[in-house]
């Protein structure tokens, strides 16, 4: 054999020796780095008086603990807000010598997993945010810790609070975080495009009742052989779309109990089934409303709303923001969402959020000074002025705080901010149970089998409302 | 290159050592321990685990934990009306995509391998859509599977052919993901061109001095030599296919109406949006024991068609 | 006859630059988009049709994602994770790879399926009780996590990968070796090692490109740290979420920057596929 074959061979270790020993230099590096900067650790156990209940005296009123408490806060305020979050951060420790916050800014993706296991860690952070779904099931299990105490404590007045907004907090008689931002404010709105009615010489009107909606969803919608070219309005094609229909021809989805699983009542048949109906007979089917609203995410300028191709939306709360970025000079119009005008007991309604709406969570694992250091935070960005309440004026979103949202800087921006007020104080918190993310989901398959035609739409609801009540059958006889 | 040993010289001296015998015998498994070390430590566990919680109603935020026996089997089997959707979901994607992926990886591999011109900038090109990170892919791709606007479809108007809902039509969404899987494999088209290296080039010599045809040589030379290569990538394929979920998870998010609804997907649901890990891992176990049953089959089926020199 | 054949492989040739054009103007479609939209503002990549070379050309997104994103930093993290996973692929990973290809013990064939089925339990029901063991051995929030088991081995993929080639070198070579009195480690370093860089290769990249995604991991075991993030998780956070509005042309800026090492490395590494080792003769 010759020997020109056996050189590069030679070459290449002496090769992967030099980057084997780079390797092992960098890993040593990286594995003694943590311990040169460690993890930042809470505070020496102070030997607490009240080791049981959250203490009762304010804690600024004691002298700051020799090491300070750091408060790890897990959240998904990410990109301009984070900034925003930093200057709160700098008001509150500034205003609790002895408290450090630590802004830890998660990705949005897999929030799940990163959530849970967080949350599983035998040092979790200090305050996580979290959906209403969650914090409800985190509560049940009795993962996290109720405020209700601490808000006594502080004499913390709830009734600064949308009732709604506050109300979606409380599980079992115990309230487990405070609201921001708002889950309601929005869902009891639609929005119309002045621009539209005016380009097609109509008078600008905005639909009080389903009959009303349909006419002009018919009248100001374009189809051609791709699909949707203009769209007068989409109902929706999912759960939330449902419900948010649904409490527009007074249905719900639980009894007040919790214990009986509603959506396929009268009301609710009656609901899907219209929905059903437009979808197909207005908007060529469910198919062409996504393929309309497809593309790089809902937030962007490409959307048909920002492009005169949508004449009535029904959007989510960030829609005020984005409409300033995309199309400030935008002509246009809000009123209630449509009801059922044919149900004598239906009205206008808006849900507060059912499942996503944020709250911020305390796990149970930490010291009481620690926790009761975790509340203040909580508190400074949800009830303080200089904290939520800033946090929301800043991007132009309406707060859970009633006097909050009366800064003139709001009605600047929006011209028919009064009508966000009024939603505000109209919508309901509709009570779920910790089983909600799966009952949600059966509901979200019930009504996507009538969209694709698979099931009627009284089929559909009746078959997701058996297997949803099973689940919720089977927590309670868990629970008993 | 044998000459190059150092103890060459000495072979005539090389003396047999019966005392090693035991050494022989073990020290394959010196080799082995490093691995064996962290399979103990951080993988026995976990696994154990899925399968002690498949029996249990887990759910991992601290409501206390019963056993429940094979309800969570019966469950998948007999109640769950997504799990067989998520099955024969997953089977589909399996049925084409690993076959496809095999034979399009090897034929480019093989073509990339040929002595022309510019194949340095070919294999670059072929192998630069894997280094894309998965989630920057898939906004690429899901604009270009829009129905209005994707070029995709832009491309099929040009041909005069009718447009396809790539991602609204529960029938599309599959061939959609599938799509998108066969622009990123480069990575078994490295592996096929490594092992495309180990087939010596006399013996495609050898059978063009038999008059063979280029047909003939693949099929007689060159695929049986490549039968590692491509049982590597069989198995890996499968096992891979069985848990895609990164594509769905990311661009269908399981939809239009569960078309993409992957045995993955449904797990993930179950473990992290509803709290079941107890459910989520009976799941987890069926898969594990289909996954095992089948790679091997595959394995025993090897010893039939796979050489090894 | 030789002018015939000359001609059959001039038309072959030229089949196979035909093909393989086509096919990577497919490939490089997709490319050219994110480079195209790492170039524009988020109003134009709004506009449609699309700008393939957007105007005016927005080369301050490179310098605005440095801005948003510590790429410094983040590369630094994400090049621990690359180079221990790197190490532990050609060093440790060859090494067991070499046991499970060319030696004998007892119980090696099920140690082998062992390790496959690693590999075909999902990550899901895993990811809780792994959790769960690096909390108590306390890495939670260091690299730990990612650097001992990769530098251990922990990695089926390129174990079974180096296995099948390290298979496909003739016994022959190590029987004689065997019989100069070459250790097993001696044979692995001398002998399998040098012939199997086309496979070494492949594993680098491979290896390197895990290391350089790796999301999920560095997420989850490091979720309290932000200054140990990789450029990966820098990447996801651009992507917005939560009503916020994606930053997708910073998104796309900082995936064509992460392309360039992993390609650079690709292109350099491949002469080692085209290279190869020729066994010649060694049979006869």
């Amino acid at each position: 054999m010759s020997s020109t074959v056996a050189e590069p061979g030679r070459v290449s270790r002496r090769r992967l020796l030099k980057l084997a020993s780079m390797g092992v230099m960098c890993s040593l590096v990286a594995c003694a780095a943590p311990s040169v900067t460690p993890v930042p650790t809470k505070g020496p156990t102070q030997p607490s008086q009240a080791q049981e209940a959250p203490s009762a005296t304010p804690v600024s009123a004691t002298p700051a603990p020799k090491e300070a408490i750091t408060i790890r806060f897990w959240n998904v305020w990410g990109a301009a807000r984070e900034e925003l979050m930093n200057q709160i951060i700098a008001r509150f420790e500034e205003q609790n010598p002895g408290i450090k916050v630590q802004n830890l800014v998660q990705p949005f993706e897999r929030r799940e997993e990163n959530l849970l296991t967080a949350l599983a860690s035998s040092d979790p952070p200090e305050v996580l945010m979290a959906t209403r779904a969650e914090l409800l099931k985190f509560a049940d299990d009795g993962l996290i810790v109720p405020v209700t105490e601490y808000v006594k404590a502080y004499n913390l007045d709830l009734g600064r609070f949308y009732d709604s907004e506050i109300g979606n907090m409380w599980w079992k008689g115990e309230l487990y975080s405070m609201p921001m931002p708002t889950g309601g404010g929005i869902t009891c709105l639609t929005l119309i495009n002045q621009d539209m009615f005016n380009a097609a010489g109509k008078t600008p009107v905005i639909p009080k009742t389903w009959s009303e909606l349909w006419e002009v969803a018919k009248e100001f919608t374009e189809l051609d052989p791709k699909g949707i070219v203009k769209i007068g309005a989409t109902v929706g094609t999912g759960a939330s779309d449902f419900l948010a229909w649904l409490y527009c021809n007074n249905g719900s989805v639980y009894s007040e109990d919790l214990r009986q699983v509603t959506f396929a009542s009268e009301e609710g048949i009656q609901t899907l089934d219209w929905m059903v109906r437009f979808t197909n007979e207005i908007n060529g089917g469910v198919q062409n409303v996504t393929d309309f609203f497809a593309g790089p995410g809902e937030a962007t300028e490409a959307q048909p709303w920002y492009n005169d191709k949508q004449l009535i939306n029904f959007p989510n709360v960030s829609i005020f923001f984005h409409m300033k970025t995309y199309k400030p000079d935008m002509k246009w119009d809000m009123g209630p969402r449509p009801f059922n005008g044919a149900n004598p007991n239906a009205k206008s309604q808006g849900l507060a959020g059912e499942a996503f709406a944020w709250s911020y969570v305390i796990p149970k694992v930490l010291k009481p000074e620690v926790r009761d250091a975790a509340f203040k935070w909580v508190r400074k960005i949800t009830y303080d002025e200089d904290g939520g309440c800033w946090f929301m004026q800043q991007q132009g979103r309406p707060s859970p705080l009633k006097a909050c949202n009366e800064a003139q800087l709001y009605y600047d921006a929006n011209v028919h901010w009064d009508k966000v007020l009024e939603a505000l104080k109209t919508d309901v918190s509709v009570q779920i149970m910790p089983e909600h993310a799966r009952v949600r989901d059966i509901l979200n398959q019930g009504v996507q089998s009538a969209m694709f035609g698979e099931k009627t739409p009284a089929q559909a609801l009746q078959d997701a409302a058996r297997e949803a009540q099973a689940v919720v059958d089977e927590y309670w006889s868990k629970r008993s | 290159m044998i000459g190059r040993m150092p103890v060459a010289g000495r072979a005539a001296a090389a003396r047999p050592r019966p005392s090693r015998g035991w050494l022989r015998r073990w020290v394959g498994l010196a080799f082995v321990a490093p691995w064996l070390l962290a399979f103990v430590a951080f993988d026995a566990i976990p696994i154990f685990s899925g399968f002690y919680h498949s029996f249990t109603d887990w759910s991992i935020t601290g409501s206390p934990t019963r056993f429940v026996g094979l309800a969570n089997y019966r469950e998948a089997f007999t109640r769950d009306p997504l799990f067989w959707k998520a099955v024969t979901n997953t089977l589909y994607y399996i049925g084409f995509s690993v076959p496809i992926g095999i034979v399009t990886a090897f034929s480019v591999a093989l073509l990339l391998n040929r002595r022309i011109r510019g194949t340095t900038l070919y294999r670059t090109i072929y192998y630069l859509p894997s280094v894309v990170p998965t989630v920057a892919a898939t906004i690429v791709w899901t604009f270009i599977f829009e129905t209005r606007r994707g070029i995709l479809n832009w491309v099929l108007e040009f041909l005069h052919l009718p447009i396809v809902r790539w991602l609204s039509d529960p029938a599309w969404a599959k061939p959609a993901l599938i799509i998108m899987s066969l622009w990123g494999m480069g990575s078994s088209m490295v592996i096929y061109l490594a092992g495309l290296q180990g087939v010596p080039q006399e013996l495609y010599e050898a059978a063009e001095i038999d008059g063979a045809s280029g047909w003939q040589r693949l099929v007689g030379v060159t695929v049986p030599l490549m039968t590692p290569t491509i049982f590597f990538n069989l198995m890996m394929g499968l096992i891979n296919a069985f848990q895609v979920f990164n594509s769905a998870f990311i661009m269908t998010g399981g939809g239009p109406f569960n078309a993409t609804l992957f045995y993955m997907l449904h797990l993930y649901n179950h473990a992290f949006r509803y709290f079941r890990m107890g459910y989520a891992a009976a799941l987890a176990v069926v898969l594990f024991v289909v996954v095992l049953t089948l790679t091997a089959i595959v394995n025993r089926t090897s010893d039939r068609w796979v050489y090894y020199s | 006859m030789a002018v015939r054949s000359h001609r059959a492989r001039l038309f072959s040739d030229g089949a196979t630059h035909l093909v393989l054009v086509a096919g990577s103007v497919i490939m490089l479609v997709p490319l050219a988009w994110t480079v195209s939209t790492s170039l524009k503002t988020l109003q134009q990549i709004a506009i449609w049709p699309p700008q393939w070379i957007p105007r005016p050309v927005m080369w301050s997104n490179y310098v605005e994602v440095f801005r948003r994103v510590p790429v410094a930093l983040y590369l630094r993290n994400t090049m621990v994770i690359v180079s221990t996973n790197v190490l532990g692929s050609v060093v440790t990973c060859a090494l067991v790879a070499y046991g499970f290809a060319r030696t004998q013990f007892p119980g090696r064939d099920a140690l082998f399926m062992l390790l496959l089925s690693t590999l075909m339990m999902p990550y899901v029901v895993r990811l809780i009780p792994l959790f769960v063991i690096y909390n108590q051995i306390g890495w939670i929030n260091t690299f730990l996590p990612l650097v001992v088991p990769a530098l251990l081995g922990r990695n089926p993929f390129y174990i079974f990968l180096l296995r099948q080639f390290f298979k496909g070198i003739p016994e022959e070579l190590s029987d004689a070796a065997r019989i100069d009195g070459c250790s097993e480690l001696g044979i692995w370093w001398r002998i399998v090692m040098p012939l199997s860089k086309p496979a070494l290769a492949a594993v680098t990249i491979f290896a390197f490109q895990a290391g350089w995604d790796d999301f999920l991991r560095p997420l989850v075991y490091m979720a309290g740290r932000t200054d140990l993030r990789p450029l990966s998780v820098g990447l996801y956070l651009l992507r917005g979420g939560a009503g916020q509005i994606p930053d997708t042309h910073y998104m796309m800026a900082l995936t064509t920057l992460m392309i360039i090492p992993v390609l650079a490395l690709f292109a350099a590494g491949q002469r080692y596929f085209i290279q190869g080792v020729t066994l010649t003769g060694l049979k006869g």
